[in-house]
């Protein structure tokens, strides 16, 4: 072949599909264009994402504590809309939605015109009736009645969901792009804008299981984009609800709780199963409207909310650290008797209601003063002056390091998406603080009674006394029990990680647990308030002086036992007339007598067998 | 040439213009593509100016520094599913289109060699073409390895490869093409006897290859198993489009009915409505074609395919005037290249062809393949000038 025949033959079978190509072309837009014509103007085909029913959250006994309940929500396509301004008075009229947010709205979305919006959510019967009325004048609007989060308790575990914000819509896109195929729609956990998400507590620790996975359905929207009918129902995928959760929260006991809560104070109550670490209650004061995040939330609400000088928005139990008064006397009793600089029958000095150091004067609770005791009845009546003395003998970086080993300082790795860490000031900081290490002693003396510059969560006093109940062995908190009805691993407890040993010997755990049974159970002991006859009952008080003129922190931090320790009990009252002997411990008390007579019996029993 | 890319220029232009957005708000990709062109352009330039043989030393290097590149590929984060770009700051790199043209020149200059003999020329095919490939299928992207592919044959038809051995070695992936659909694999057998008959071999020849391609027929369930279950999915759907519509099938279908709702005057610059639907996600790339089809009917699609075959015309045409046979063998390989990545691109979106990621040359928006393909036509160009500056 010549060369300018193997040329000319080239051109020819080059020219093949591209002829083949126009061919097709010919018969998609000529021959069958007018079907497609069709389809495309008058039928559209379309994806819809059938959104899964979030799972529901449980306490123990199967009792509800987040549900989802129907709401009518309203929506908007951009794409129908005539006249915005038209349609913005509409709605304006007859919600609180002003022209500017429904502009700003469809502006943020202006590349997906035929994305719907939703406007508002959980409207009221009236208004839905109302509107409905007059929503054939506007095409772009419509009703969809849809699941909304309920919640049966406020609380500060749970969470609330919310509407998907900007920046959480476009990371969960992104997580997606890196995870599928683009040419495959695959069932997946994905979100549209209109979503709702959990925003903070279980709901967003939880959110990958709560949340399910979408299903899709093909479906054919007519020219008024009303009339949607299935296309191909054989194509189905439907979606994969989420799945129900089961709490170690026992509602009766948190509701009980809430219900002998000082009206009109702040603070945190919490209660651990002792054996397993589970929390059996979860009460942070005040709590807020958790349904108002479920609704669009009126800019009203959330101002007051944040500007609320009570921060009803903070949970107390993880986020609010406190300084832990003389519940921290335990803390010094381990480090005395562990580093053999006391032993426990040793005498320190004399208490006559003060102590004085240089030309300062560290005054205890009891004006009369204690007189001379041993460290045991030092724990049992709380007496400052023996720990201002022993604090003399202890030196700073000692105590710094049995926090360290004790978990107090970290974070417990409750399965809550924010947890504030402990804080013992070291040697170093007092000298960045101070200038010079020569006054650390009179910060030490403060520092030994839990006063001052050492601060802990209710979450971080509850695990330490859980571990010393627990014989030494540190239990990782935690509120998840199980999911419901799904073949899964998903439990919790058991990992290594979660179960750790505390850095005291056997002996002086011992003494710690005489002491503080002591104090709770013998006359005189500063917890007598707690005792519940019936139950073994350990604990300590605190009571942490504030700032003059405002009342005290009252503190309680023990645990009850019948044949063995059951429960751990923490509370916790900020800015309460007394202190924790005659407020703190009687509350305590009362939560123990009520599991003893009114929780206890139900124990053991199963999902089946439900108590109410 | 030149006014071939000047052409191509227009549509790009024309083309980013009006695909995304509405009439309200257009998206700014169209300047982005702009920039890349100018880019385009210099680096065009720079390729016809570079002395003959400094160009001739930078091949082999070339080469692999973008085998290099497709391995740095593979440890970058996954987008949608699959490893292919290069993330460099605010850029984004696919070497795959580079690899392809410094693979044909490579292979261009190995079988050009006189007196080589069908062994050696299969060798070095083997051992020139195959890193790439593999790399590709590793990302994976079935599209650009199959493209691989045809440039490999086309090179391999040109050069002095006998005929025997020829057919020795695309038979067998003709027997994997047909051995979904036995009546035409035994159609297959049947021409292949008829032609191997034809080539006057030796009976015992003819029958091993048969026997050979017979042995693929039946070891290809195994090879199916291995492949990924995307793969498998967007393979049986391109054989059934209606089998998974929500799925692979999806895109096809919705870019379909954008092409034919185009009827033969189109619906008109920026009146498509298919396109402000989302319904065709990557409607400024790989489907950009889909685009103008609804937009500018079948006469605008129409002359755009016309277009591209008059510009392959061109390209075929020059083969005329070049006498070297390494020159030859590239422009052919280049010729390939263009040829099936515009049919195979079009064909994704007419619905006849499985949906791979494959940008359309010089329409669809994206700086590497923009820069590869006028890489290309730049090196063709090369030799055209260089030839007369030896005269």
């Amino acid at each position: 072949m010549s060369n300018v025949d193997k040329i000319r033959v080239l051109s020819v079978i080059f020219l093949a599909p591209f002829l083949i190509l126009i061919a097709f072309l010919f018969r998609f837009q000529i021959l069958e264009g007018a079907k497609y014509k069709r389809i495309a103007e008058f039928n559209f085909v379309r994806v819809q994402t059938l959104y899964p029913i979030r799972g529901e959250i449980y306490d123990r006994h199967f009792r509800p504590i987040a549900v989802n309940e129907p709401a009518t929500n309203l929506y908007i396509l951009p794409a129908r809309v005539k006249d915005l301004s038209e349609v913005a008075d509409f709605i304006n009229r007859h919600l609180p939605v002003t022209k500017e947010e429904l502009r700003e709205l469809i502006h943020q979305n202006r590349f997906r015109a035929y994305q719907e919006l939703i406007v508002y959510r959980n409207l009221d019967y009236e208004k839905v009736v109302e509107m409905a009325e007059q929503l054939d004048r506007y095409p772009s609007l419509f009703f969809r009645t849809e699941n909304m989060r309920h919640y049966t308790r406020n609380n500060h575990f749970t969470g609330y969901v919310g509407q998907i914000s900007r920046s959480e819509y476009e990371e969960t896109q992104k997580k997606r792009e890196q995870e599928r195929d683009l040419t495959t729609i695959q069932q997946q956990i994905s979100y549209s804008i209109n979503c709702q998400i959990g925003k903070t507590g279980l709901e967003k620790q939880y959110e990958e299981y709560l949340r399910g996975k979408n299903g899709y359905r093909m479906i054919q929207v007519d020219a008024s984009g009303r009339n949607i009918r299935v296309f191909r129902d054989d194509l189905d995928l439907p979606p994969i609800n989420g799945s129900d959760m089961i709490l170690t929260i026992d509602l009766k006991l948190q509701d009980y709780i809430e219900s002998i809560f000082p009206k009109g104070y702040n603070g945190a109550i919490l209660v651990l199963d002792t054996e397993s670490g589970g929390v059996l209650s979860y009460v942070s004061h005040p709590v807020f409207d958790l349904n108002m995040f479920s609704k669009t939330v009126g800019r009203d609400y959330w101002s007051d909310l944040v500007s609320d000088p009570s921060f009803p928005l903070m949970d107390r139990v993880t986020m609010a650290t406190y300084p832990p008064a003389s519940t921290f006397k335990v803390v010094m009793t381990a480090v005395a008797l562990d580093n053999d600089i006391i032993q426990p029958n040793t005498r320190l000095a004399r208490c006559t209601g003060s102590y004085q150091y240089g030309n300062r004067r560290y005054r205890c609770w009891l004006e009369t003063g204690h007189g001379s005791l041993t460290l045991s009845d030092a724990i049992k009546h709380s007496c400052n002056v023996y720990f201002f003395d022993l604090s003399l003998r202890v030196d700073l970086p000692l105590i710094d390091e049995f926090m360290h080993d004790n978990y107090l300082l970290e974070r417990t790795g409750i399965d809550l998406p924010t947890e504030r860490r402990g804080f013992f000031p070291s040697v170093d900081w007092y000298v960045n603080r101070l200038g010079s290490s020569s006054l650390i002693t009179g910060h030490k003396i403060n520092l030994a009674i839990g006063q001052g510059e050492v601060l802990l969560t209710p979450l971080q006093v509850g695990t330490f006394f859980n571990a010393i109940a627990n014989d030494g062995h540190w239990k990782r908190p935690f509120i998840f029990s199980r999911l419901i009805g799904v073949q899964n691993d998903m439990t919790s407890g058991s990992a290594e990680s979660n179960n750790r040993q505390l850095s005291i010997t056997p002996e002086t755990l011992e003494f710690i647990q005489q002491s503080i049974y002591r104090g709770v159970n013998e006359s005189g002991g500063t917890g007598i308030g707690a005792r519940v006859p019936g139950s073994r009952v350990y604990g300590k008080t605190g009571t942490a002086q504030n700032a003059a003129g405002s009342d005290p922190h009252v503190w309680f931090a023990g645990y009850a036992g019948w044949d063995t320790p059951e429960i751990t009990v923490v509370v916790i009252v900020e800015n309460y007339p007394g202190t924790g002997g005659n407020t703190a411990a009687p509350l305590a008390g009362r939560i123990i007598r009520y599991y003893q007579d009114e929780i206890r019996p139900t124990n053991g029993l199963t999902l089946n067998d439900n108590p109410n | 040439m030149l006014i071939l890319m000047a052409i191509g220029v227009i549509v790009i232009y024309s083309a980013l213009t009006f695909q995304i957005g509405d009439e309200k708000h257009t998206s700014n990709e169209y300047l982005k593509q702009i920039t890349w062109i100018i880019v385009s352009l210099i680096l065009f330039f720079i390729v016809i100016l570079i002395p003959y043989p400094l160009f001739d030393l930078i091949i082999i290097p070339a080469y692999f520094i973008s085998l290099a590149m497709l391995l740095v590929v593979l440890t970058m984060p996954q987008i949608k599913g699959a490893t292919r770009w290069i993330m460099l700051g605010p850029f984004q790199l696919q070497p795959a289109e580079f690899a392809k043209i410094t693979t044909i020149l490579l292979l261009a200059k190995a079988l050009a060699k006189p007196y080589i003999t069908d062994m050696q020329i299969l060798f070095r095919l083997f051992a020139i073409g195959a890193p790439p490939m593999l790399l590709l299928l590793m990302q994976p992207d079935l599209g650009s390895t199959v493209i691989f592919g045809v440039i490999i044959f086309a090179i391999l038809a040109f050069s002095d490869l006998s005929d025997y051995w020829l057919i020795l070695t695309i038979s067998p992936f003709i027997a994997i093409a047909t051995s979904f659909y036995l009546p035409a694999f035994i159609i297959f057998i049947v021409l292949l006897l008829y032609v191997l008959h034809k080539l006057n071999l030796a009976w015992i020849t003819i029958g091993f290859t048969a026997v050979f391609n017979v042995f693929i027929y039946f070891f290809m369930p195994f090879i199916w198993n291995g492949l990924k279950e995307y793969q498998q999915n967007r393979i049986l759907t391109f054989l059934d489009p209606t089998r998974d519509p929500l799925g692979a099938g999806y895109q096809a279908i919705q870019s379909r009915i954008a092409i034919g709702s185009g009827l033969f005057q189109g619906k008109g610059f920026l009146e498509g409505t298919q396109k402000s639907l989302n319904f065709l996600p990557e409607r400024h790339t790989d489907f950009v074609f889909s685009v103008i089809a609804e937009e500018f009917g079948f006469i605008g699609s129409m002359l755009l395919i016309l277009i591209f075959y008059f510009f392959i015309y061109r390209l075929i045409r020059s083969l005329k005037a070049i006498t070297d046979k390494e020159q030859r063998l590239a422009i052919m390989g280049i010729i390939a290249l263009f040829t099936s990545q515009i049919t195979i691109n079009i064909a994704i979106n007419l619905g006849i062809f499985p949906t791979t990621g494959l940008p359309l040359p010089f329409i669809s928006y994206g700086g590497s393949s923009l820069l590869a393909n006028t890489l290309a036509i730049g090196i063709i160009m090369k030799y055209l000038t260089e030839k007369s500056f030896i005269r």
